[in-house]
């Protein structure tokens, strides 16, 4: 087996995995207790907080822990309007946002949040232009993802900050697929709120967090109530052992990150020239965009999307991003990319990470040749 | 190259689908040649069979096909079918044989009735 | 090591929860929503633990949603019946835990009524006053607790779900400390909705289950994702669900066994206490958790008392290890009228399985030290 899903997940770092086992042995205390078990516990969910402050250039005290980013993205939109609770409300977000936006966008829309999902453009790209035309004096909040998790694409999120800034509309940016890829400064970008999850940067699965600006403060109405843990925005037990692998993972990426960042980029070059090479009539989905280094997606003419999914057995791939490949609902990035429902279902996401080499890639890309082309010649309709 | 069935089809299905071995055009028959097509594009299937008839039996058969692996299977296992039964025995093919004989599961039925219509449609040319 | 008398905040992770654990930390398994092989063989894991958690609680697996936790679980409950409902009133035990308490508050932002369901000096629920609280007006739904964090005191949710049920509300329990402490059954108890918390029984922290029966209409609180039918987006945190399971099929297996011993010791203990002026064991009367003891010692400040006990090696708490209202008395034993002036010394002890009557009585040497001091 050949894992290329590496945008649906990592495997958890052993280093991760070995920071967290005393928090799942002896050192049992819960957090939140006065005693010398709570105490220790308190101070290592601590540090672990700094350490993933420092990947994304934030203060400790700015980050808020979560049960992982789908929890992160409705904290961040639902608590941004309902602390507000302004009549009318308006928010701009895209089509081509994760479910965990989208549905928590569509969920305020039937209680009278108006919401503009701005279409991407022919590379799948949201423009900085056509994000500030959509503004209207209701705007209270921009949702856009950094990177998107089907195609790689990057957003303009760091030009779009500093004038959202200026006419005072808050920004939250999903940074799932970008944190841990490419640099980020949140100091420096003044986003307001920032989603990011463990188990996409090699951290366990079931930890997120939510970055909530302190000057000037982002300020957001809880979403799960009782005990008042962070800072009253998120209560709940915290799961140490959690929330240390994360801590852990970030540090781990924020080093790696130089190193891995170019390398990865050269492999997934290297795949997509094999594949174009070699097969007539596919299509790489972005490529012209600026991207994020682990994603290559692309599409197959003249096959049926199942089919070469199943025949790609030996791959972990996915086909669309993995949470609609479950509900096999068409991929909406790559419709706006012009791709019908049939060659948007014959796609495939290559995504790449630190355990992928170079003779993985070769092979992966030898195993689709062979299946498309397999495929092909099976297929009454295809003429070469 | 033998790929795993890592998505876990149906034994019958898997192992016609991964490895067919009558894929393909009857370039030369000996006898009379009879094709047909069935599927549709919008259903995102199509299914071609082609048969070289000679004295009344089947001497060949080849099938191509676009679509799910069910789609596929349902070719294979018809073109065997076809190659090992009379003219005579056609009529008597229902989807529910295929779909036992490959196991076929409910949301994919529609794959064994494209199979019935393709043979259906072979018996009316033979008739014609 | 302390001594650790604190298993109702949290308990560790069972060794042998933590083993059927460790392959899906450092396995191949991917995300559990995704088509492929791990994929495939990680949503069997999940399944396998839903209907271990299930079985703890006498429910079906197709009833259980994975959560985050105890909180989630209340949150999901309160909110997602009052999101899919018109807002009517909301009623909640008055010594629920908080995230009971504040989350149905919350609701009132939205137009709910909310009121407090009050209960007795022991802090069982005051029936009549329940009923005549169901009696004034539509109620879409209760929250009452099987079992008390603090005072361990066991409510009668059965009769709570009759009386709910006879006036067209669904009964939410936060039955967190009472599964796999007492026999909870989610079916005969007549209950709509039920959290479950996995770090209470020797499991994993971070995460928890709601039951939710067939009738129940609820909307989620984490949009995004067709996971958990729906009603839980987010991707599955497969290593915690296989570890809530383990550790709730031991619980259920060594239940009778560890309630048993847990009981002794607090008589123990119990018997132990009495024997220091000043005194006051909370809900003494009323049913009790076998593992929850919560007393004050008159004339002493709760808060020191911790503090002392912490530096000689015991880990107890005074209630519930909430980062809010520290320094404030209880709100359950406000709640059960005792006064401020009492409440602020109380003290929790909570056994667990591996408790021995040498630890409990270092515990009461200790605290006779102190008292005597
Ligand atoms: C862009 C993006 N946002 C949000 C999520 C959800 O994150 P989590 O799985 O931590 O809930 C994902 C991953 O599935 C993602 O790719
Ligand atoms: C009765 C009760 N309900 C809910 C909770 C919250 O559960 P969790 O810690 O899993 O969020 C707790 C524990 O703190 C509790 O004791």
């Amino acid at each position: 087996m050949i894992y290329l899903d590496y945008a649906a997940t990592t495997p958890l770092d052993p280093r991760a995995l070995e920071a967290m086992l005393p928090w799942l042995r002896d050192h049992y205390g819960n957090p939140a207790s006065d005693h010398a078990l709570g105490r220790e516990a308190r101070a290592a969910v601590e540090q672990a907080r700094a350490q993933v402050a420092a990947l994304i250039g934030a203060r400790a005290d700015e980050i808020v822990w979560t049960s992982g980013a789908t929890e992160s993205n409705n904290l961040a939109i639902k608590g941004a309007l309902e602390f507000r609770a302004t009549r009318n409300a308006h928010i701009v977000t895209s089509r081509i946002e994760h479910k965990a936006v989208l549905d928590t966008c569509r969920h305020l829309e039937t209680q009278g949040v108006r919401v503009t999902y701005l279409r991407p453009d022919a590379e799948g790209r949201i423009g900085v232009e056509q994000v500030l035309q959509a503004l209207t004096p209701e705007t209270v909040l921009v949702s856009l993802m950094w990177v998107n998790n089907e195609i790689g694409v990057v957003n303009p999120v760091e030009t779009l900050a500093p004038l959202l800034r200026e006419r005072g509309i808050l920004f939250h940016v999903d940074a799932v697929q970008a944190a841990g890829k490419l640099a980020i400064d949140l100091e420096r970008t003044p986003i307001d709120l920032l989603s990011v999850s463990a188990h996409k940067l090699y951290g366990p699965k079931g930890v997120g967090a939510l970055f909530v600006r302190k000057r000037p403060r982002a300020r957001l109405a809880p979403q799960l109530h009782g005990g008042g843990h962070e800072q009253g925005m998120r209560s709940g037990t915290l799961a140490t052992h959690q929330v240390v692998g994360m801590g852990a993972a970030a540090e781990l990426a924020g080093a790696a990150m130089a190193e891995e960042a170019p390398r990865v980029v050269t492999l997934r070059d290297r795949l997509w020239q094999r594949l174009s090479k070699a097969l007539p009539a596919i299509h790489g989905n972005g490529l012209a965009a600026e991207r994020a280094p682990h994603i290559l997606n692309v599409s197959f003419e003249g096959v049926e999307g199942e089919s070469l999914r199943a025949l790609l057995g030996d791959l972990a791939i996915s086909s669309g991003a993995a949470c609609s490949s479950a509900t096999r609902e068409p991929s909406f990035v790559l419709r706006a990319l012009g791709r019908d429902d049939e060659l948007a279902g014959a796609s495939l996401r290559f995504s790449l990470g630190r355990g992928t080499t170079a003779e993985e890639i070769e092979q992966a890309a030898a195993q689709v040749i062979q299946v498309v082309h397999r495929l092909r010649e099976w297929s009454p309709g295809w003429r070469t | 190259m033998s790929a795993p069935n890592a998505y876990g089809y149906p034994g019958p299905i898997w192992a016609r689908f991964s490895a067919p071995t009558h894929v393909g055009d009857l370039d030369r028959p000996q006898g009379r040649l009879l094709l047909v097509e069935v599927g549709s594009p919008s259903a995102k299937s199509l299914l071609r069979l082609q048969l070289d008839l000679v004295d009344g039996g089947v001497a060949a058969a080849r099938f191509k096909a676009y679509g799910c692996p069910t789609t596929i299977a349902v070719g294979e296992w018809l073109a065997a079918w076809l190659e090992h039964n009379t003219v005579a025995r056609w009529p008597d093919l229902h989807a529910m044989q295929i779909r036992e004989a490959l196991e076929i599961p409910d949301d994919r039925a529609h794959c064994a009735l494209m199979g019935e219509d393709a043979v259906r449609a072979l018996h009316q040319q033979v008739a014609a | 090591m302390p001594v650790y008398l604190d298993h109702n905040a949290t308990t560790w992770v069972d060794p042998r929860v933590l083993d059927a654990m460790l392959p899906y930390l450092s396995g191949p398994y991917g995300n559990a929503s995704s088509l492929h092989r791990y994929g495939r063989a990680a949503r069997d894991a999940v399944e396998t633990a839903r209907a271990q958690v299930a079985a703890l609680v006498g429910a079906q697996p197709g009833e259980l949603v994975w959560t985050s936790g105890g909180t989630e679980a209340n949150n999901l409950a309160i909110k997602g019946v009052a999101d899919a409902a018109v807002a009517t009133r909301v009623l909640y035990g008055i010594t629920d835990h908080p995230a009971v308490m504040e989350t149905a508050e919350s609701l009132q932002a939205r137009g709910w009524g909310v009121e407090a369901v009050a209960v007795d000096h022991e802090g069982v629920v005051d029936w009549p006053a329940f009923e005549a609280q169901l009696a004034r007006g539509p109620v879409r739904l209760v929250s009452l607790m099987r079992a008390n964090n603090e005072t361990g005191v066991i409510q009668d949710v059965a009769r709570a779900a009759r009386l709910a049920h006879a006036a067209g509300a669904w009964l939410h329990v936060d039955a967190v400390q009472a599964a796999g402490k007492i026999p909870v059954d989610f079916t005969a108890l007549g209950c709509d909705l039920m959290s479950l918390s996995s770090h209470k029984i020797y499991g994993p922290k971070g995460i928890g289950a709601l039951l939710v029966s067939a009738e129940v209409e609820l909307l989620p609180l984490h949009h995004g994702g067709a996971q958990e039918r729906g009603l839980r987006g987010g991707t599955e945190n497969v290593a915690a669900i296989v570890g809530f399971g383990v550790a709730a099929e031991l619980a259920q297996a060594e239940l009778d066994t560890r309630a048993a011993q847990a009981l002794a010791l607090r008589e123990r203990l119990e018997a132990g206490l009495r024997n220091i002026r000043g005194i006051e064991i909370f809900g003494a009367a009323a049913p009790r958790l076998p593992n929850t003891l919560q007393f004050a010692l008159h004339g002493y400040d709760g808060e020191a008392l911790l503090m002392q006990l912490d530096r000689k090696g015991f880990a107890v708490s005074s209630g519930s290890a909430c980062a809010s209202g520290k320094g404030e008395p209880s709100h359950v034993l406000i709640g059960m009228g005792i006064p401020r002036e009492t409440a602020k010394g109380a003290v929790r002890v909570s056994l667990g399985k591996d408790n021995t009557a040498a630890e409990t009585d270092q515990f009461l040497t200790a605290l006779k030290a102190i008292a005597a001091a």
